[in-house]
């Protein structure tokens, strides 16, 4: 293996060469290069690389601001209110001139401006158009939204109360407690979460309590179920332990311990429930048995304009991609959060 | 020895990171001669498995082999496209994972997983092979075999499991035979029956091994050859004897000083780690960690000194002009050893 | 095994029994009586058709009534429909139902392997990206959205396939479809996801090691060991799938459970809600049942362990 005997010829060794490295000269041998992050820093920085998770992030902020910001001007006093002559007319835009956003339907198969047929006042505007009642539909999507909204944050409060509590103490208190709570569980998700939401509006009439208690029945489980699986893993870490053996109170360890360590399981769950709490209210909502008119969600606006979508296909429309792209930015930013906490997926 | 089947030269491999281009085999070459056992030692992150992958064509999909040959039968494997290497796989060269518990398909039975290589290499059919498998399976020593052949990989022992793997990798006769630490993962009593199984078939198939790993205890009683790797470049090789008892590389002394021995009292640690390959140092790469650190070792890569005819080590010490230096105490009484041998010889 | 399956199929018992049990018990707490045109009824009529209908015992000679007739298939009488009975009613609609619901599920779960395979091969290049983004479309756009937009766009607008009704295979390709994708789109991340890890597991690398192609590593072991988990999803796809069939029934106009439910929601028929609720219930803790076994039969690591308990 002459081959690998390949002094460069070039390379002039002087006997100077061959003295001690000095001290100071010595490489250090073990420095650390990356710079040490806390976890959620990492998790925040990785978030942050996920542009379809930021983006989410941002369209989500920008709907809460606009859905409860609005509430000053859009209420159930707005909403109540119709103006049959405004009835079904397209969107118009101020200043834009586009078939379809100027005011003009297209029937049968021509452009017909809607408002000059129907006498409508010049300066008169409609950035999303009318519903069959002459409600403003950008008023009712808007509003529709923050009832969406607002059952996303139940079921999350139901998430996080019930759910987290009874998870921690199934799997913190183990034994017998823990089989009992189990089976009960099992039970709760054995029915479907249809039926149970059925039996409520059958009990109190259809409406946002009625949504809001099936999903306080039916929406916990799963948070429950993953928490109990953590809680019993860090129930035998040596910090749980420790501070067990050093006495300190079972909701303290809880609080101090379990629940920053649940964190990443807490978040990354909830951003499930919100969308399929979304889907359930407006589900109900279309089909007629959750929230009705007057009062509106887009559930009920989308029911309204699939009644009239081959003629007036706006009115379905926008509801539509409203509450897809709620549902869609809900389940990016879950999907990304899912990625930023648990390392492990991330690939 | 016999003939020379494989000869590696100059291999350099890059993998591609975000944070830049980690050159992690550096100017590689060794041989591998017919019926030998070639051990490559090196503590993790030197190379060792990263150049094994390449032999086989395994190599991740952000790497890169930026130059160099591996030439067996006279064809160069870094030239073979996939599906040609596909058919060297398995049947010409077989590897050995090192963890047990998770290289065997959980949901197949290990008859099947054996017969498998047969069935795509030599084209025998289903029973045919399924026979060979109990044959082989015999071989490596899984007791009620006939029975077990239908068994799931869970319903084995961690050994019995390598013994399984390593009756994948013979099932075809395999000229060399890649074994990429086949023990860390096993208890010590369990390590022993399988390096002694893995001798007993090399003499059975007569097949050459190259045996990776980071134990050089395991190294002495294996291997004929022995080739020691440091950030990715091998620094120094030659016979086991030569290796073990007349060492001249610090870090292969290093080495030899961490492993625990009869005499020794206290075993010495390498101090610092590995340099980072994303931008290896000019020098030698094993400057920073060295004792014996000299000017030169900090500007210029040191290149291959001849000791004996089989024996090389890059390190500057070896230098005519270089000073000499006392060796750490186990090292001086490994050489005493050494000369007594040398002399024995005469 | 055989312990815990009597096990499982008596909390299975159980959970049916306070199903029926709240069912009922709520049923009685609604206000008024359950008939449609009781303003023309005189109190003799009523009466009549209180001890028709057995309204006029105690509440709990009810509840054991009721019971006792759901033991053997009796649910009661409809309130409304011609005053058939419940068990009638589900007996003619529950073919379309079935039918639709398990073309949805093979339809979605076949495509969603095939889909989440090919973006787990592919992994991080163009192809996997778009599988994400459409399965991500697909997971958030509700069912009944794009059931109006096939309806509208493939069979009123291309006329290619019937608008609504139930009449032969062509009349249940856009239902399917509509229900489907949401399996479909879950099928398709789960299976990635899987797969990827299978992919990078060791007995892959081993795998490869032997000479296996690319195909062979795929098909003979990733997509085995990245199907078995898929079993654990059957149970919430049959929630989907019959939560999806009221409003996709609806919508196309398909004489099943589904479309027969919320007519019964929406006319307070109590009798069939009751039966409806039953049969859901019912539907999933057996599918649950049989999922578990099927998943302890297929996965020998898990056989072993119910073995051992």
């Amino acid at each position: 293996m002459e081959e690998n005997l390949k002094l460069d010829p070039e390379a002039k060794v002087s006997p100077e060469d061959f003295q001690a490295l000095p001290k100071e000269e010595e490489l250090d041998a073990e420095k650390i290069a990356a710079p040490s992050l806390t976890f959620t820093q990492d998790a925040w920085r990785r978030l942050k690389k996920n542009k379809g998770a930021v983006i989410s992030l941002f369209v989500i902020i920008v709907m809460i601001v606009v859905a409860f910001g609005s509430t000053p001007f859009i209420n159930h006093d707005t909403l109540v209110k119709s103006a049959p002559k405004y009835a079904n007319l397209p969107a118009k835009i101020p200043g834009v001139d586009i078939n379809g956003f100027n005011g003009k339907l297209k029937q049968g198969g021509v452009w017909v401006d809607q408002y000059k047929a129907n006498n409508i006042p010049e300066g008169t505007y409609f950035v999303l158009g009318t519903d069959y009642l002459g409600h403003s539909l950008a008023q009712r999507i808007i509003y529709g939204t923050k009832v969406s909204l607002i059952v996303a944050l139940v079921a999350t409060f139901f998430d996080l109360t019930i759910g987290v509590s009874y998870g921690i103490v199934s799997g913190w208190k183990g034994g017998m407690v823990d089989n009992v709570m189990q089976r009960i569980i099992e039970i709760i998700s054995s029915i479907p979460s249809l039926v149970i939401v059925v039996l409520m509006l059958l009990v109190f009439k259809p409406g946002m309590t009625s949504i809001i208690l099936a999903i306080a029945i039916s929406s916990w489980t799963t948070m429950a179920r993953m928490i109990r699986a953590e809680t019993l893993q860090l129930k035998s870490q040596e910090y749980v332990l420790a501070a067990r053996t050093l006495g300190e109170s079972p909701i303290k360890i809880a609080m101090k311990h379990l629940v920053p360590n649940l964190s990443s399981i807490i978040i990354i769950q909830t951003m499930y429930t919100i969308p399929s709490a979304i889907f359930f209210e407006a589900f109900l909502s279309f089909i007629g048995i959750g929230i009705s008119a007057p009062e509106t969600s887009l559930g009920v606006l989308l029911n309204d304009g699939q009644k009239n979508f081959q003629f007036l296909p706006y009115q379905m429309w926008y509801p539509a991609i409203v509450l897809c792209v709620l549902m869609i930015s809900f389940n990016l930013l879950g999907d990304g959060l899912r990625d930023a906490f648990d390392p492990k997926t991330r690939r | 020895m016999g003939e020379r089947i494989l000869d590696v030269k100059n291999l350099k491999i890059n993998f591609h990171t975000y944070a830049g281009d980690v050159k992690a085999i550096r100017d590689v070459s060794f041989h591998l001669d017919k019926g030998e056992t070639l051990a490559i030692v090196g503590e993790s992150g030197s190379g060792k498995s990263v150049t094994t992958k390449s032999l086989m064509g395994l190599l991740a999909n952000n790497a890169e082999v930026v130059g160099g040959s591996i030439m067996y039968r006279g064809e160069d494997l870094l030239k073979k496209t996939e599906k040609e290497m596909q058919e060297i796989r398995g049947k010409d060269i077989a590897m050995i994972f090192q963890d047990p518990m998770t290289s065997l398909d959980p949901t197949m039975k290990i008859g099947r997983q054996i017969a498998e290589p047969l069935m795509i290499h030599k084209n025998v059919d289903k029973k045919k092979a399924w026979a060979q498998a109990l044959e082989i399976l015999k071989l490596v020593g899984i007791a009620n075999a006939e029975e077990r052949i239908n068994d799931y990989p869970h319903q084995f022992s961690g050994g019995q499991r390598q013994r399984i793997v390593i009756a994948i990798a013979l099932v075809c006769y395999p000229e060399i035979l890649i074994a990429d630490e086949p023990t860390t993962a096993l208890d010590v009593t369990i390590q022993a029956q399988i390096l002694n199984l893995m001798k007993e078939l090399q003499q059975k198939i007569e097949t050459s091994i190259i045996f990776i790993t980071h134990d050089l205890g395991v190294v002495a009683g294996m291997a004929d050859r022995v080739a020691v790797m440091y950030a990715g470049q091998i620094i120094e090789y030659g016979t086991v004897d030569e290796i073990f008892y007349n060492p001249k590389h610090p870090y292969t002394w290093g080495l030899l000083n961490s492993m625990p021995t009869l005499s020794s009292t206290k075993l010495e640690a390498i101090p610092g780690t590995p340099p980072d390959l994303l931008d290896p140092p000019k020098g030698d790469p094993f400057a920073a960690r060295n004792p014996y650190a000299m000017k030169i070792d900090a500007e210029k890569q040191p290149p291959f000194f001849k000791v004996s005819d089989t024996h090389y080590a890059a390190t500057w010490l070896l230098h005519k002009d270089a000073p000499k230096i006392t060796p750490p105490d186990e090292i001086l009484r490994r050489q005493k050893i050494w000369q007594e041998m040398q002399a024995a010889a005469k | 095994m055989k312990k815990y399956l009597a096990k499982r199929v008596f909390y299975m018992a159980l959970t049916l029994f306070l199903v029926a049990t709240i069912t009922f018990f709520l049923m009685k707490l609604m206000p008024g009586t359950p008939y449609s045109n009781q303003e023309k009824m005189t109190p003799e009529q009523i009466q009549i058709m209180n001890q028709q209908y057995g309204l006029d015992k105690p509440v709990w000679m009810q509840y054991l009534m009721y019971l006792g007739g759901m033991l053997h298939g009796d649910m009661g009488t409809s309130f409304q429909f011609s005053n058939q009975p419940v068990s009638y009613l589900i007996a003619t609609r529950i073919g379309a139902s079935a039918q639709l619901g398990i073309q949805a599920m093979i339809f979605g779960v076949f495509f969603g392997i095939i889909l989440g395979s090919i973006a787990a091969i592919n992994r991080n290049t163009w192809v996997d990206t778009l599988v994400t983004v459409l399965s991500i479309i697909g997971k958030s756009v509700p069912n009944f959205v794009l059931a109006v937009l096939l309806q509208y766009y493939i069979a009123l607008k291309l006329g290619i396939l019937p608008i609504a009704d139930w009449g032969g295979f062509s009349y249940t390709i856009l239902p399917t479809i509509a229900l489907g994708v949401g399996p479909l789109a879950e099928t398709a991340r789960f299976i990635r996801t899987g797969m990827v890890d299978v992919l990078n597991s060791d007995y892959i690398e081993l795998a490869r090691a032997k000479g296996l192609s690319k195909f062979q590593i795929v098909y003979h072991h990733a997509l085995r060991n990245s199907l078995i988990p898929l079993i654990t999803l059957i149970g919430p796809y049959t929630v989907s799938l019959m939560t999806g069939s009221m409003v996709i029934e609806n919508i196309f106009s398909i004489p099943g459970i589904g479309e027969q439910f919320v007519k019964s929601i929406t006319t307070n028929d109590y009798p069939t809600i009751m039966g409806v609720t039953m049969l859901f219930s019912a539907g999933l803790v057996a599918v649950i049942l049989l999922t578990d076994i099927i998943y302890g039969i297929i996965d020998p690591r898990i056989r072993l362990a119910g073995n051992e308990d």
